[in-house]
């Protein structure tokens, strides 16, 4: 196996890591409520340039850090009561509207706050590289993988072992049923926003030192967590995580051996080819309308 | 004439087999309902007739026509129309307008020549509106035709649909449980409605639940269980039939 | 017929009386630019507010026609005119190849799909720099019309007040014809339009392209009107105003699509002074919009008017 080959398959696993946690949050969210929430991305970046604002304040990393986490899961909140709530029971279009608008109302906010410049974060422990096999690889990049997986690990645990998870399970299977056993589904619906509010927080605090940010880098970073959610199926969590980083590693090999112009390019086209191979998605459930 | 003959048809989904080998024929000027308990398959089999599923076996004709796997729009050439059980009403017009897409096929429906509203398109509106108010007349609802279809009483929705179903001057007229949630006055009305049409020379396939509705106005019934044909026959002879009566009533205890 | 007939005879009065009220070239210059993409917003509520196909890449379509247009003329020596009518067709069938898949999805699916369009066009855009001057943009031609070339503010006034006119006349036709009943039922429930007898996908394929051949025909006029373009004249920020100003204006409007187009143009020269607030704003108006006046502004102010008529 080449040094090359090992890189870009480093790089892939990396960017896959926060396309991973990008699409979790819009699975959970989805889920829990059956909406997409367009402004996903706007949260990664938020909790990335939140962050860049305390340290910019005088904080130190380990303090900023959190409570730019925190304020992300406020943010995040806070879209979800304010406006998805008051929308619940309008069609799809009208959602899909709403969440764009909060994401567009995130990213203008973060532009008055701060700056429209380019920023990044420093590396944890300092960065660095190291060689494996002959391929250069960050020690900030093994600490995006490393950390995903912590995530990942701690949300599974959450939803089968803990007795909200399995609530929240109860709650994007069958609203009305979980309802008559006493779980508020708003209450739920909440927690999911919040919980993905985090990861994407955590994930463009993660990203920022390789790949830096800015307040309009949401966007793509949402369309593309969207992409990995879509792969694994709608509302799948295991399955956005496996999209996640199949989508990373496209885009890595792509970039690496076809053409780095288009590798923006590979979480579109291979969207709109999986619609029509497999609707719903590769691991995703079929589902019909009632004639 | 015969209306339409189903032979043998089949559907299943994911392993249930909802349809099998069902045939039957609907005469024109008669009606001919289809009964049996919840799970039956009534449903599927009228998807299955107005061609919103394919049958996985046999056939479908309408008036001699082989139409087996045709799509909904091309069955409205052939003389077909049905309605809905749970509603499906276009929300965001009135009730006249309901109606007039029920007339689709007989105008001139081209994006072109409606923008550029050539005389042939609002003379043929005209025709057809003075019908769609009479057909509202028929069910009793032209009252209400210049109302937002979505803000008239259920009753209204129902007869709605049937109004929406004539417009396309149908020869066969599927109607799914056309007085489910109706009350004793309305499926009256419902049934007065219905056998008019059949006297008039339209073939009717009913499915319903209401028993007094389908014992009075119907020609021949069609039994169905478990999506098998249990037996077909006049109103008297599907009464007194002992597996009719087991089928919906269980075994005496 | 005698409603419609009103309604455009209004709207050419006004944008008669308009004309000779505005003060100067940069008011002008604002109007010309509602008045074009008001085209596009109608031909997007047609697909959207009317047949409830949502389409998140419709921008896509506007930077088609403006660069197919500018590199027609720059490179290929190609007649302005020409130029725009040979994009309006290539749009048309490119529009057609990819709607009749596109278009049997739905909701989400329907969205990213189209939202994925849109963004392919505009990496192509940026990219292939021999042909596009990739982010840095293009310089465009004028347009020639009878001989001349058009720079004149008055003339361009009347070019896109004159197309804007005709789309409406034509959009308002259109809704009343039994092909506009037909759309609108198609977004009241497709398989029961489908049993009426109405071809659902044949429907949808066409309204798509016609939706797509506007906005075309409009991006090759901007491309010639500003003399410049780059390929954010094409992406995923601009669709999003696009859904705005129909969302905004009235889905379902025509008269509500110009309104949007002009609420959502004027708005960032009423925040000029703080006008990093634009993006901000733009997205408060979008989330008010969605739950307060969910039908957009026009039909919901007809419906006020409307009760208190009785």
């Amino acid at each position: 196996m080449s040094a090359q080959f090992l890189q870009f398959l480093f790089a892939g696993l990396t960017v896959g890591a926060i396309y991973a946690l990008a699409g979790l949050g819009y699975a959970l969210v989805y889920s829990a409520s059956g909406v997409i929430n367009f402004a996903q991305g706007q949260f990664v970046m938020l909790g990335a340039m939140a962050t860049v604002g305390l340290l910019g304040a005088g904080l130190p990393y380990f303090a900023a850090v959190p409570v730019a986490i925190i304020i992300t899961i406020v943010v995040g909140m806070l879209a979800e009561k304010l406006a998805v709530r008051p929308a619940h029971g309008s069609s799809i279009v009208t959602l899909i509207v709403i969440t764009l608008g909060v994401g567009e109302l995130i990213k203008g906010s973060v532009q008055v706050v701060l700056d429209r410049s380019t920023h990044t974060l420093p590396s944890i422990g300092g960065g660095g590289t190291v060689d494996i096999a002959g391929a250069f690889i960050s020690t900030q990049g093994l600490w995006v993988i490393g950390v995903t997986f912590l995530c990942v690990l701690l949300v599974g645990y959450f939803l089968n072992s803990t007795l909200t998870g399995k609530a929240m399970r109860a709650v994007s299977c069958n609203r009305l049923a979980a309802q008559l056993v006493g779980i508020k589904p708003d209450r739920m619906l909440l927690m999911s926003f919040a919980i993905s509010a985090a990861l994407g927080a955590i994930g463009g605090i993660l990203i920022t030192p390789i790949s830096f940010i800015s307040y309009d880098s949401g966007t793509m970073i949402g369309l593309k967590g969207f992409v990995a959610a879509a792969l694994g199926g709608l509302g799948n969590a295991p399955g956005a995580i496996v999209g996640g980083l199949v989508l990373g590693l496209l885009e890595s090999f792509t970039a690496g051996y076809i053409s780095s112009a288009y590798k923006d390019a590979v979480a579109f086209i291979l969207i709109i080819l999986v619609f029509f191979v497999t609707p719903n998605g590769l691991f995703g459930a079929k589902s019909s309308e009632r004639v | 004439m015969i209306a339409l003959r189903t032979h043998g048809i089949s559907k299943g989904f994911g392993g249930v087999l909802a349809v099998q080998n069902v045939t039957l024929n609907v005469q024109i000027g008669t009606v001919h309902s289809v009964i049996g308990p919840n799970g039956a398959g009534k449903t599927t089999l009228i998807n299955l007739i107005s061609g919103i599923y394919r049958p996985d076996a046999g056939r479908i004709e309408l008036f001699g026509t082989d139409v087996t796997g045709h799509a909904p729009e091309r069955l409205v050439g052939h003389g077909l129309s049905r309605t809905f059980q749970n509603i499906k009403i276009f929300n965001e017009m009135t009730v006249l307008e309901n109606v007039l897409v029920g007339a689709h096929q007989r105008l001139n429906t081209s994006i072109l020549a409606g923008m550029l509203n050539l005389p042939s398109i609002w003379k043929a509106d005209k025709e057809v509106t003075e019908e769609a108010e009479a057909l509202l007349e028929t069910v009793g609802i032209a009252d209400v035709r210049h109302a937002d279809a979505s803000q008239i009483s259920y009753g209204h929705l129902k007869r709605l649909e049937i109004a929406r179903a004539l417009a396309s001057h149908p020869k066969l007229l599927l109607l799914d449980e056309p007085a489910a949630g109706l009350n004793a006055s309305e499926t009256a009305n419902i049934a007065s409605v219905v056998k008019g049409l059949s006297e008039n020379g339209l073939g009717i396939l009913l499915v319903e639940h209401d028993m007094s509705l389908v014992m009075a106005i119907s020609d021949r019934i069609s039994v169905l269980d478990q999506g098998k044909t249990l037996m077909e026959g006049t109103p008297d002879e599907v009464r007194a039939d002992p597996r009719v009566i087991k089928a919906y009533l269980g075994e005496p205890a | 017929m005698s409603g419609d007939t009103y309604r455009v005879a209004g709207l050419i009065l006004a944008l008669i009386a308009a004309y000779f009220v505005i003060p100067d070239a940069f008011v002008m210059d604002l109007w010309i630019r509602i008045m074009l993409i008001s085209v596009v917003v109608i031909g997007l509520n047609l697909l959207f507010g009317y047949t409830g196909q949502i389409s998140l890449g419709h921008a896509g379509f506007i930077g088609i026609g403006s660069y197919g247009s500018a590199i027609m003329t720059a490179h290929l020596q190609i007649h302005p005119v020409l130029g725009l009518l040979a994009m309006a067709v290539a749009t048309g069938f490119f529009a057609y190849l990819i709607a009749r898949p596109i278009l049997s999805l739905k909701g989400h699916h329907l969205a990213m799909a189209t939202l994925g369009i849109g963004v392919i066009v505009t990496i192509v855009l940026n990219n292939e720099t021999a042909w596009t001057g990739g982010s840095d943009g293009l310089v465009v031609e004028p347009l020639r019309l009878f001989g001349g070339p058009i720079y004149d503010g008055g003339q361009w006034y009347v070019i896109a007040a004159g197309m804007l006119v005709v789309v409406v006349w034509g959009a308002l036709n259109l809704v009343r014809s039994p092909a506009g009943r037909a759309l609108r039922a198609i977004h009241g429930s497709e398989i029961a339009a489908q049993v009426a007898g109405i071809d659902v996908s044949a429907l949808k394929v066409r309204i798509f392209a016609l939706s797509a051949i506007l906005a075309s025909v409009v991006g090759s006029l901007e491309a010639h009107y500003l003399g410049f373009i780059s390929p954010g004249t094409a992406g995923f920020g601009r669709s999003i105003l696009l859904m705005t100003m129909v969302v905004v204006g009235g889905m379902g409007s025509v008269f509500g699509s110009i309104l949007g187009a002009a609420i959502l143009l004027l708005l960032p020269q009423v925040l000029a002074a703080v006008s990093v607030w634009e993006t901000a704003a733009f997205g408060i108006v979008l989330v008010a919009t969605m739950i307060f006046m969910p039908r957009g502004l026009v039909p919901t102010i007809g419906s006020l008017v409307r009760r208190r008529a009785r």
